[in-house]
């Protein structure tokens, strides 16, 4: 008797594996290939421990109120386009140069400064010498000391003007751009490029990098994401397995789309922003999200920002926060407030109308902080207030991993 | 005696036969590898000499202070000495010397720790700061910096900070923590660090002006930092001012004084008089304000060439800073120059008139006075070619001198070391070979000589490092010696005064023969793990003989064809289409490569400030080496390959 | 082997002797006396060491031994100056059937005397360069200057080896050279009135190199005493040189290297008249001149202020006018020319033109003068946007630049001249800079084009 129930528990585990209703999958979720060597083993898990966070990071989900800086604040334009909260210090790019508001003030930086280009792409900052890193559409500058230099595809390494994304692993500055992707050593001076002549990568536009403490992601238009093992050299590719531009014939197979338009890792997760919805990869698993099945804001998303496990999103159509089952979506309506919708799993469990909202939804950055958010629209830039009031601190501490 | 002729006469004869056929032969064969139809004679060691470092015989090392640092109680100095590899204690009381354990590598700058337990030594060769025992002179730690360190300071927070000449970045290191270093960007050659009073902050200085387009006014940088912090909190440019060795801070913290050149390349030189080529100045940054002022050192028809070490006196009265052309020090009134300094543009020319408000004397030296110190009521000097630190009364009066180690007989290199450094063999003392070549190298600006045209013929200067057996010499390769290169002409052209006589001129010949290309950047190349196999890739584009489709690239326009043998160049001239309206001829005498890394901007008239801009500047095509059918990447490949020569 | 020694003996006695002797010991000066009841401040020669003027070796140590005449013959002399290495010594001076005066050369002692072949006749003053050739102030056609003198004046570089002679100066009125340590020489300038010059013109002290190029304005440009005479350079580097008005008493003048363009300090004398002075010690003065009312001699001065004792007294019935010390002294910088005679042109290269603060400077408008004084047009040259301009001019000529608005009206009129040496590229900063400021850093835009030529007038 024993013995046949195990059989049947067998074949019907068995029939759910084959259905994928467990979501487990045996041989690995995309096509992997390797650089040099072309073994098609799975990478290992991407969220090594060490990797993980060491204190659990304290994120909202649920934001009740919006305030919006524009030009009549200071902003040196409406578009924005990325920003980079540090402490009080809110460094701001926009499609009108570099801004700085700090104790109140504004500084602004553009061509004249010295600035490859007036529309900024990306900051960071690179910690071991407190340099600010620009990407611009005309070249990677640096500003230091409050000055500005410009690294160039003429006369430097950098392998094109047009450095869609800056990011830095604390050593390297990594510059993505529409040929392919540039790593400056500093304290050096020297570079090195790949693109798709000398790496695993098919396309050479480069549209977005993430770096973990071992590797670093970079997103392709029309590439999928390439990973690059820091310590051994290896590349591996993650493409579209549906090879299917306009539908997503299976979920959760693989990156959803070729046609990367952001990447981002944290705590073992690396995430893929396309215009066709968001992919999730943990080193085994492929997870898709689409407006219609997770509650997404829309599935033309320009930017993805992870902050723990969870990811805010910046799409066409608003602004949205994913978190395990809960997927968060604030649309700012006409009059300037902001219709809220919360999915869990799927599900819509509640909505709400805020009378404030962000400046626009069309939405290219966020930047997530301690109860706040900062999200870059096309009408200014928005803080997003951690909620106290409806949804309740209750709600964000209990939703929160 | 026959069987002597019978040997000798036939070697005789072989080598006559040798001689006479030699040069011809090898010129024919120069051509048919080549495709060059203009060479007429060439020796088999242009381009198959052995490769690698040759060794430059410098003079014997001579125990020559050129650093200094004081005790915090005024009782002893520490002298580096750069040849003799070891710092000196030079205790005041009793007039004597001690040298430091043999330290394995040239000392540069130096610092006594506030509490005196400790002397560092910034170490050029090994790219360390050693850490001494002030009382034994001994080594008890090394600790690992950028590349070439020139400056080193202790800072608050228990921070070391070194600036690296040679990475062009500031180590800054927590001597009392986890030892972690931090690296902050600086400008070009960062040379002198000085810290304010208190501590927090710290100033760099760099020597050579940031690379830029060969027409915009260069500045050379001044890095403020924040020690503890690890940051850089300002940029402070001075316009048209460089070659600065040494900076002070006043007592109240509130300015930075910086000696420095103000060279005018981009003047014509039509004359030395009234500091049309040169000049002297004291920059004076307010550090509120982050404005800086230029003032003169020079007064009208009297020159004060390559001013150095700059001193200020604890109480805030006096400011003292060297000549090293002209073997003298002046005494600066530091009221008066505050008050002058104050609403003086930073750009505005000298008026050579106002000196006089705030000079209160001249006094003289011994040869070549380099590093100054206040200290206690004393004014010490390093006289670095005398080989003696002397020390002065405020006032200027000699208290005495004491030589730093055992007289070294002088050679030719060393006697050519203090032709190199005399300003006197131009007019009016006004600057001296050092001027525009320091340590031998280049200041990295383009000038305009009127005697092949004004504003025709605007060339870079070159760097006299490694120049042994280049010949000929000028970028258009008309003097065969550089003899010839500093002759007659030279004075006639630059110094407007009488040539150097015949035994100067050969000591200086024996001393820029004795000087080593620049060291190439052991860090070039590297990016963290990421870059194997970048130099080996660009060396073999370096010496390819095809293109990537399989088609031969003709012999002619190789890189490894003109840029070949020990020096990297064939000695010939080329023209590889960077001749431009202004300029006479088109064909220059072949760069030699070694030390390229250091030499920025590039080709004859420095319009390609990096080395890609050599190959992506426009209309360059496949003119200077074939490159049109690489990309990105394997450019990057190549000038990687350069950095290393 | 005796033969060849006696030989060896005989040459190396002969070389011996024909070396010029050096400096003989004690304190030797050459003194110009001059008869007592000439006086006059003028400096033509005629008019320094008027008839009856000698010259005389003194020992100031030995002051009781007989004065050593050295110009015994002639019927005027004076202005002895020392060469570099102390060893010869030259002067002025005219023979009896001579109207002229001509330069003579001499050892320190006074022996081997002989006129200086190839100098301009009717010298005036003269200066030894450091390579021996010498530097004569000399008449040549033009205007005289001042009232009371016959011609105008000019400095020409005379090579003894060669006896040739070379014109160097063409501004108008150029005497009195000495040479400064840095090489170039000193010299008194007439220049006409205006910019602060009184009416009817004055002298300011100019520097210009051996060859005449960068000839330029060192101290009065602006005003002072319209006599500034007998320039020299002290030990210590400050400038000194007599003035005055023509008809009044001279005094002496301290400029110092710091502020050329404040007013030169008098010297303080205590109420000396100074005729003349020359650097002695090491940096003091030996002047010539006298107490009002009193015996003309010889005094050493040290320091401005001084009160010291006449070191000689003139002899009866004769003034001391000049005095200098016979020794080596330190070389001064030579000068290596680049000036070709056979080149017909020269080009003048003017970083700023503009005044500061007047904006609207258009052009510049460069006329030549002639040998008889007038001038001639020879063209105009735009002004690039920084003021700049670059020009070909004609050579060894006084050239006149005026400065003009878009209009033609007149903004500056230059009414001193400058002048280019064949084959010179002058610079100068501006029209009206200040002679203390060192020029800008930055490439003047009229050099990125090639020179206008206005070696000769334009058409229209």
């Amino acid at each position: 008797m024993m013995t046949r129930r195990w059989l049947w528990i067998s074949l019907a585990l068995g029939a759910a594996m084959s259905l994928g209703v467990l979501g487990f999958r045996a041989g690995g979720a995309a096509t992997v290939a390797t650089q040099a060597t072309g073994s098609e083993a799975p990478s290992p898990v991407l969220g090594d421990p060490w990797a993980e966070p060491a204190e659990s990071r304290r994120v909202a989900l649920y934001y009740d109120r919006f305030e919006t800086l524009t030009v009549e604040d200071g902003l040196p334009s409406n578009k924005v386009t990325t920003v980079l909260a540090e402490g009080d210090d809110l460094w701001v790019g926009t499609d009108r140069g570099l801004a700085l508001r700090r104790g109140g003030e504004w500084t602004t930086w553009s061509k004249e400064d010295g600035l490859g280009h007036r529309y900024v792409t990306a900051l960071a900052r690179h910690p071991g010498s407190g340099d600010l890193w620009v990407a611009t559409l005309a070249g990677l500058s640096r500003l230091s000391g409050g000055e500005i230099r410009t690294y160039t595809q003429l006369d430097s390494g950098l392998m094109n003007d047009v450095v869609y994304q800056v990011v830095t692993d604390g050593e390297l500055v990594w510059a993505a751009t529409a040929a392919g992707t540039s790593a400056l050593d500093p304290t050096t001076g020297s570079w090195v490029l790949y693109d798709h002549e000398n790496s695993i990568m098919h396309e050479p536009w480069c549209y977005s990098i993430a770096v973990g403490p071992a590797r670093t992601w970079v997103g392709i238009w029309g590439g999928g994401v390439v990973e690059l093992d820091r310590t051994t050299g290896r590349w591996r590719e993650y493409r579209d397995p549906d090879k299917e531009m306009e539908v997503d014939l299976l979920r959760d197979d693989g990156p959803i789309h070729d046609v990367t338009s952001f990447v981002a890792w944290d705590a073992g997760w690396l995430w893929q922003a396309t215009y066709f919805g968001l992919s999730r990869y943990d080193g085994r698993r492929w997870r898709t999200f689409r407006k219609a099945d997770t509650g997404l804001p829309g599935d033309f998303i320009n930017h993805v920002a992870a902050r723990g496990r969870t990811a805010f999103l910046g799409t066409d159509e608003g602004f949205g926060v994913l978190d395990g089952e809960i997927a968060v979506s604030y649309k700012a309506t006409e009059g300037g407030g902001t219709d809220v919708t919360v999915y869990r799993n799927g599900e819509l469990v509640e909505s709400q109308h805020l009378s404030s909202g962000p400046g626009d939804n069309y939405v290219l950055w966020t930047h997530p902080g301690e109860n706040e958010v900062w999200i870059a629209t096309g009408h200014g830039l928005s803080r997003g207030v951690a909620a106290t009031g409806p949804f309740g601190p209750e709600k964000n501490s209990e939703e929160t991993s | 005696m026959r069987l002597a002729l019978k040997i000798l006469l036939p070697l005789v004869v072989i080598a006559a036969a040798v001689r006479l056929a030699g040069e011809p032969l090898a010129a024919r064969h120069v051509r048919q590898v080549t495709g060059r139809t203009d060479v007429g004679a060439t020796r088999c060691w242009n381009c198959h000499g052995p490769g690698g470092y040759r060794s430059y015989r410098g003079a014997r090392p001579h125990p020559s202070p050129r650093f200094l640092a004081a005790d915090p109680e005024g009782r002893a100095l520490f002298a580096s000495i750069g040849p003799a590899e070891r710092v000196a204690r030079v205790d005041l009381e009793s007039r004597t010397v001690r040298l430091s354990e043999p330290l394995g590598a040239t000392p540069r700058g130096l610092a006594v720790s506030p509490d005196g337990s400790r002397v560092a030594v910034a170490l050029s060769d090994t790219d360390q700061i050693a850490l001494l025992d002030p009382r034994e002179m001994t080594v008890h730690e090394r600790v690992a910096v950028g590349v070439d360190p020139a400056g080193v300071a202790f800072a608050a927070g228990g921070r070391l900070v070194a600036s690296n000449a040679g990475s062009q970045d500031i180590s800054v290191v927590d001597l009392e923590g986890e030892k972690r270093e931090t690296r902050l960007a600086a400008g070009r050659e960062p040379y002198a660090v000085a810290v304010a009073p208190d501590g927090a902050t710290v100033a760099v200085v760099s020597r050579i002006v940031d690379t830029d387009l060969p027409d915009r006014v260069p500045s050379s940088e001044i890095t403020l930092l924040d020690p503890v912090a690890g940051r850089v909190i300002g940029r402070v440019p001075m316009p048209s001012a460089h070659l600065a060795e040494d900076a002070a801070f006043t007592p109240d913290g509130r300015y930075l004084l910086v000696p420095a050149l103000r060279t005018r390349n981009l003047l014509p030189i039509l004359q030395v008089a009234r500091g049309w080529v040169v000049s002297s100045v004291l920059g004076v940054v307010d550090l509120e304000s982050g404005e800086v002022a230029l003032l003169p050192l020079n007064e009208l028809n009297r020159a004060f060439a390559d001013p150095t070490g700059v001193a200020v006196d604890p109480e805030g009265r006096w400011v003292w800073v060297a000549s090293g052309g002209s073997n003298q020090a002046a005494r600066l009134d530091l009221p008066e120059l505050l008050a002058v300094a104050d609403g003086l543009e930073s750009d505005a020319p000298e008026d050579f008139s106002l000196t006089r408000s705030y000079l209160d004397r001249r006094f003289p030296t011994a040869t070549n006075p380099r590093d100054v110190v206040a200290v206690d009521g004393v004014v010490a000097v390093a006289e670095r070619l005398n080989d003696s630190v002397a020390w002065f009364t405020p006032e200027g009066e000699l208290i005495d001198r004491l030589p730093v180690g055992d007289p070294v007989p002088l050679d030719a290199p060393r006697r050519g070391d203090v032709v190199f450094h005399d300003a006197s063999y131009a007019f009016q003392g006004s600057f001296s070979c050092r001027s525009c070549h320091p340590d031998g190298h280049t200041d990295g600006l383009t000038y305009d000589f009127d005697i092949d045209g004004v504003g025709r013929n605007i060339l870079l200067n070159r760097s006299l490092r490694g120049v042994a057996g280049t010949a000929p010499f000028k970028w258009v390769g008309l003097n065969p010696t550089l003899q010839r290169q500093c002759g007659p002409r030279f004075a006639m052209v630059l110094t407007r005064a009488d040539p150097f006589p015949e035994q100067q001129l050969e000591d200086l010949v024996a001393f820029l023969e004795s000087l080593p290309p620049p060291r190439p950047d052991p860090s070039a190349g590297r990016v963290a793990d990421l870059a194997v196999g970048a130099r080996q890739r660009g060396q073999e584009i370096f010496e390819r003989r095809v293109r990537k489709d399989g088609s031969e690239i003709p012999a002619a326009d190789r890189c490894s064809t003109c840029h070949s043998g020990p020096h990297y160049s064939n000695l010939l001239k080329a023209d590889v289409g960077t001749g431009s309206p202004t300029d006479g001829s088109s064909e220059f005498d072949v760069p030699h490569l070694t030390g390229i890394g250091s030499k920025a901007p590039y080709l004859h008239d420095g319009r390609a400030r990096t080395l890609e801009e050599i190959w992506t500047l426009p209309g360059v095509g496949d003119q200077h080496g074939v490159v049109t059918d690489l990309n990105k990447a394997e450019l990057n490949d190549l000038v990687e390959y350069l950095k290393g020569l | 082997m005796t033969r060849v020694a006696t030989f060896l003996a005989g040459m190396a006695s002969i070389l011996a002797g024909c070396a010029a002797p050096a400096p003989p010991a004690g304190r030797p000066v050459v003194v110009s006396l001059a008869p007592a009841t000439a006086r006059t401040s003028l400096p033509e020669p005629d008019q320094r060491y008027p008839e009856g003027s000698r010259i005389a070796l003194v020992d100031l140590e030995r002051r009781d031994r007989p004065l050593l005449e050295l110009s015994q013959g002639m019927a005027a002399a004076g202005g002895a100056i020392v060469s570099v290495d102390g060893r010869r010594m030259a002067f002025v001076g005219r023979l009896p059937n001579e109207d002229r005066f001509a330069v003579w050369t001499a050892d320190s002692e006074g022996g081997d005397r002989h006129r200086l072949a190839g100098a301009p006749a009717g010298a005036g003053g003269v200066a030894w360069l450091p390579d021996g050739r010498l530097a004569v102030a000399a008449p040549v056609d033009g205007p005289p200057p001042l009232a009371g003198m016959s011609s105008a004046w000019a400095l020409f570089v005379v090579s003894p080896e060669e006896e040739s002679a070379e014109r160097v100066t063409f501004g108008g009125s150029e005497l009195d050279p000495a040479v400064l340590a840095d090489g170039r020489i000193v010299y008194s300038q007439w220049l006409p009135g205006g910019d602060g010059r009184p009416e009817g013109g004055g002298f300011a002290l100019f520097t210009v190199h051996p060859d005449g190029t960068g000839a330029a304005a060192l101290h009065g440009y602006h005003g002072g005493p319209r006599l500034k005479l007998l320039a020299r350079q002290t030990r210590g580097g400050d400038v000194v040189f007599v003035g005055g008005e023509p008809d009044g008493p001279l005094a002496l003048e301290r400029m110092g290297w710091g502020r050329p363009e404040e007013p030169s300090t008098a010297h303080e004398l205590p109420a000396l008249e100074a005729i003349a002075a020359e650097p002695v010690g090491s940096d003091a003065l030996l002047v010539a001149g006298s107490e009002p009312g009193g015996a003309s001699g010889l005094w050493i001065l040290e320091e401005p202020g001084d009160r010291v004792d006449a070191v000689l007294t003139a002899p009866e019935g004769e003034r001391i006018v000049h005095a200098v010390e016979v020794t080596a002294r330190a070389r001064p910088q030579g000068h290596l020319s680049m000036v070709d005679p056979e080149a017909g042109e020269g080009r003048l290269l003017c970083i700023d033109a503009r005044p500061p603060g007047l904006q609207d400077a258009h052009r510049v408008r460069l006329s030549a003068a002639e040998r008889d004084g007038t001038r001639r047009v020879l063209g105009e040259v735009l002004l690039a946007a920084d003021g700049s301009f670059f020009t070909v001019v004609p050579v060894d000529r006084p050239l006149y630049l005026d400065l003009l608005a878009a209009d033609g009206s007149v903004l500056v009129e230059t009414r001193t001249p400058v002048w280019v040496r064949p084959k010179e590229v002058r610079g100068c900063v501006g029209c009206h800079e200040h002679p203390a400021t060192a020029p800008p850093n930055r490439r003047p835009l009229a050099v990125l084009e090639e020179p206008i030529d206005l070696r000769e007038p334009n058409e229209g």
